[in-house]
């Protein structure tokens, strides 16, 4: 199918001076349109519910959780002792997971995507198992592997000395560290591949040393780098896993463990909460300073369909080996030690691993995973539920992060774009506890449940919440790659007459395809392990399979809640496989090879 | 870009991988859909708050001989569920119906606010001493099951070497490092055994109006108590998992620990196969009592109400005791029966031998966020 070849022939009134300013005149109404409907979901999804609970800092009568309409009290007393303990502990943990993890994900995405170490598949693929892990399951599994008893002892190793360790900050910077890997890994990873060789082969041909080409093509990525910390740094902030697991037996108080423990008192202190939820969202602003002080007035579209495919540096055998076996070290370590530790544990039923007359291995845990003692629900319809739900919020996610992002990656608007992107980093900065606690607040107003509609503990609201949970995050991770996209593809097929639909499905769609699947895989999966904001919206009767597991956890049936962990994990790479297969089926060749690396 | 050809082959698996994912989609959504409205169904439905193994079991069993209307149960653990609870008060169209959780406090509280409907516990409740000692006097909660918490767990083989307390007081003199306990923050049951050793510390009894003094002099002596078994190496962990898990394994880095007397005996006793055949529980000169209890949200309407008190009924009976016990036997189902005539799982000693000590819920709740955030300031960090 080729285009025609003038806009006549379309039919179309011949571009004029004329033309071109009706046009845009017609254009503003549909874009303030656009504009309001975008905020007008933001506002339902995040603003209000969270907006409320953050005003409960200082109007508790508000909500009727306190006496005064207006108090600062409650700030000045967070801004103390333990409280003010745990928020410096979390932005130096925060910033320090967040430096690691950008710092070896660069690295990696490097190696896998620009030379030609073995395995190239089997890393990303364990990136992806990476994303899949949540962090309170990287945690037990870790237990699993450290604790005396545990797999550590059964390979004759004397852990005791690692396991204190774990249990304080040296774990929780390692576990954040490692859940923020695969964040920074992809974000990086699409840059690098849509990075064409053509940068490096300009400043090589200038004779540019090698370091001198890095320090020259590394900036070209700086969107998806600062991107990368911006979205780990947040993530990092607002962990709800290593708050549950690790938080008070760390005794290194994080903020998210404040806050948990400020929720869950006696009464429920929501005010001291929200101003933690505020310093939290608060504290993502510099990270966004940072980037727009960066990106200020300069480009860094270089995506298109004229991207040539990258070259793989060539590392000698004796190289190639060495490196090969770093990458698989550091990958066993953060992914494969952990999960090993929890399948043993699942393929037992001791209360540890090694028992004073050996090791027991059976069956019997994933055999009660479906047929569940008395007081537990069996895996499978709480796994239905969770793939309902993962499917329904990836879609919605994907379309709404995709909007957000092409706003985001705007260069023509100004305060608009900031204020957009600020609120969007702090959105992901918002643990999904106080997302919840936001939506029974505003929700469950009588005056919205009477006149307006009642939603809470219902399915659509929990979408909602989780929908809200996930799009900030994709929308700042897909914020790269659009930002990458020249617009001039666009503008070529407009003036080729083609319609806005046609523009964006030929043009936009092709290379922005791949990471809009990765975009929906990742909510997909993300969704399935969400625990915090699940526990709190499920609907009576309809477990989520995250809330199922938990109640295995800390029980003597923890090894049923191990294989069902395991299962669950299995379940989450068969939809992956099922997509990217699909998607392989479905797309044109072009699609697919955009930005793949070939062998010099 | 624009010149893409497709070859008839090609162009049809497409469209069927097209219409598969169509199809699943929009299968899966029908069903979460259904799944979504399913609770709008003509019969009228009361939701229970359940924090305990049993309650799932208790409301089948109760559904399915008390037509006209449903008992739908939300699971979660006591501090989400109390959490919630409130978050629906203060958001003023509460939807819990009946709340099922361990430990009195939180009731006390909730009754304090007027959010429980008063005088739900049946006439014809046959309650037996232990029950009848911890009934409050408006009747707002009903106690449905006792347990107690601070009894002695521990692990014969780590622990051999150690001469075991025989007392509270002298858990202080043990050697540094061997007793561990949760935090009250995260755990339930351990906030009453603070304030149970606090109450027993000052002399004051469940049945006592203490003044002011009273209380701070109780509380004082506490916190010199816990301040000495942390400075005697006392080991903080989140919750009765944690604290088993770590005397449970191999070899143990926890001897011993004062929690839930329940969660040692369901360890100790799994079957087919113990959890934890070397696992042990010593009462001391005296344990704290934590009941089991049922309340029901004011805010329901009247019909829903008395349908709510019909089930505060049916477990207060023979019948709903013994599904509280088969609902979760290796767990929650290990308490002691509240109703006379019936008996105690069989591994379960006397009620007698624990020592059980009453706390005023009254009294303590109202304490329980200043006791815990000093607990976190002061012994956990």
């Amino acid at each position: 199918m080729s285009l025609p070849q003038s806009p006549r022939r379309l039919g179309q009134r011949p571009i004029t001076r004329t033309f071109v300013t009706r046009s845009l005149r017609t254009l503003r109404p549909r874009v303030r349109l656009g504009s309001i409907t975008v905020w007008v979901v933001l506002l339902l999804l995040i603003v209000i519910p969270v907006g409320g609970f953050l005003l409960v800092a200082v109007s508790p009568r508000l909500f009727n959780v306190g006496p005064q309409w207006f108090t600062l009290s409650t700030i000045r007393t967070t801004f103390t002792g333990y409280t003010r303990k745990g928020i410096l502990d979390s932005l130096f943990v925060a910033t320090l997971a967040s430096l690691i993890a950008v710092t070896v994900a660069t690295t990696l995405a490097w190696l896998v995507q620009r030379t030609n170490i073995w395995g190239r598949r089997v890393w990303s693929g364990a990136m992806w198992l990476l994303l899949l892990v949540p962090t309170w399951m990287t945690t037990l599994g870790w237990i699993d592997v450290i604790q005396p008893g545990e797999l550590g002892t059964a390979v004759g190793i004397h852990t005791l000395f690692l396991y204190h360790h774990f249990f304080g900050p040296d774990g929780i910077v390692f576990v954040l560290s490692t859940a923020a890997l695969p964040f920074s890994y992809f974000v990086i990873s699409v840059a690098m591949r849509g990075l064409g060789s053509e940068f490096e082969d300009a400043a090589r041909v200038h004779g540019a040393s090698r370091w001198r080409t890095i320090r020259t093509v590394l900036p070209i990525i700086a969107p998806a780098l600062l991107s990368a910390f911006a979205i780990s740094f947040a993530e990092s902030m607002s962990d709800f896993g290593v708050a549950f697991t690790l938080g008070s037996a760390a005794h290194f108080p994080i903020a998210t463990y404040v806050l948990f423990n400020a929720i869950y008192s006696f009464p429920a202190n929501f005010q001291v909460a929200a101003v933690i939820a505020a310093v939290l969202i608060l504290s993502t602003i510099p990270p966004v300073y940072l980037q727009s002080r960066v990106m200020r007035g300069r480009s860094f579209a270089v995506l298109s369909g004229r991207s040539k495919g990258v070259r793989r540096h060539q590392f000698s055998t004796k190289m190639r080996v060495l490196v090969t076996i770093g990458v698989a070290l550091v990958m066993f370590l953060v992914l494969g030690l952990p999960l090993l530790g929890a399948v043993a544990s699942s393929f037992t039923n001791t209360a540890s691993l090694v028992t004073p007359t050996g090791i027991h291995w059976t069956l019997a845990a994933y055999r009660q995973v479906f047929s569940t003692p008395p007081s537990f629900t069996p895996l499978g319809p709480p796994l239905l539920t969770s793939n309902e739900l993962g499917l329904i919020t990836a879609t919605i996610t994907a379309v709404l992060a995709l909007v957000l992002a092409k706003r985001l990656a705007s260069r023509t608007s100004g305060l608009a774009q900031r204020i957009m992107d600020s609120f969007l980093l702090g959105s992901v900065a918002v643990p999904g506890i106080v997302l919840g606690i936001g939506y029974i607040f505003f929700y469950d107003q009588r005056f919205i449940t009477e006149h307006v509609i009642d939603l809470y503990e219902t399915m659509p609201l929990l979408i909602m919440g989780l929908v809200a949970s996930a799009t900030p995050g994709q929308a700042r991770l897909l914020t790269g790659p659009v930002a990458q996209l020249q617009s001039t593809m666009s503008e070529a097929a407009r003036v080729h007459g083609a319609s806005r639909f046609r523009t964006w499905r030929t043009t936009t769609m092709p290379l922005l395809s791949r990471a809009v699947v990765w975009a929906w895989l990742l909510t997909f999966t993300k969704t399935i392990s969400e625990l915090a904001i699940a526990q709190i919206l499920y609907q009576p009767g309809h477990e989520p399979v995250s809330v199922d597991i938990e109640t295995y956890l800390g029980t003597i049936f923890a090894t049923i809640g191990s294989a069902a962990t395991v299962l669950t994990l299995v379940e989450m790479l068969g939809v992956i496989v099922l997509v990217l297969g699909l998607y392989r089926l479905v797309t044109p060749g072009g699609w697919r090879r955009l930005g793949e690396a070939r062998n010099a | 870009m624009f010149t893409t050809h497709h070859t008839p082959t090609t162009r049809s698996r497409r469209t069927v991988a097209s219409v598969l994912a169509a199809v699943a989609v929009t299968s899966l959504s029908l069903v979460s859909l259904g799944a979504a409205t399913h609770s709008s169904a003509a019969e009228p439905t009361i939701l229970l708050y359940n924090a305990q193994g049993y309650g799932d079991k208790v409301a089948a069993a109760f559904n399915a001989t008390n037509p006209g209307f449903k008992v739908v149960v939300y699971d979660d653990s006591t501090g989400p569920l109390f959490t919630k609870i409130q978050a629906e008060m203060a958001a003023g169209s509460p939807k819990w119906g009946i709340f099922w959780a361990d430990g009195a406090t939180e009731f006390a509280a909730l009754d304090k606010k007027g959010y429980l409907v008063k005088n739900i516990i049946p006439t014809a409740a046959k309650y037996n001493a232990a029950g009848k000692s911890n009934v409050p006097t408006d009747g707002s909660f009903a106690p449905t099951g006792l347990t107690v918490t601070g009894a002695l767990c521990y692990d014969t083989v780590a622990a051999k070497n150690i001469t075991l307390p025989a007392k509270m007081s002298q858990l202080t003199t043990l050697p540094s490092g061997v007793l561990g306990m949760n935090d009250p923050s995260q755990s339930g049951p351990t906030f009453p055994l603070i304030a149970g050793v606090m109450a027993h510390l000052g002399g004051i009894t469940a049945s006592m109006h203490p003044t002011n003094a009273q209380i701070l002099a109780a509380v004082n002596d506490g916190e010199n108590f816990y301040l000495k078994l942390k400075k005697n190496g006392l080991q903080v962990h989140p919750t009765n998992g944690p604290t088993l898990g770590a005397m449970e394994s191999n070899p143990a880095t926890l001897d011993m620990a004062t929690i839930q007397s329940s969660a040692c005996y369901g360890d100790i006793n799994a079957k087919p196969t113990p959890y934890w055949p070397t696992g042990a529980v010593k009462y001391l000169d005296y344990s704290v009592a934590l009941p089991s209890n049922l309340g029901i949200d004011a805010k329901l309407s009247p019909a829903l109400q008395k349908d709510a008190e019909k089930f505060v009924a049916y477990v207060l009976t023979t019948t709903g005791q013994h599904a509280m016990q088969h609902g979760d036997p290796y767990g929650d189902g290990l308490f002691w029966p509240v109703i006379s005539g019936v008996q105690q799982e069989s591994y379960l000693p006397s009620y007698s031998v624990t020592h059980a000590y009453a706390i005023n819920p009254y009294v303590w709740g109202p304490l329980e966020n200043t006791i815990n955030t000093w607990f976190t300031n002061n012994i956990i960090n």
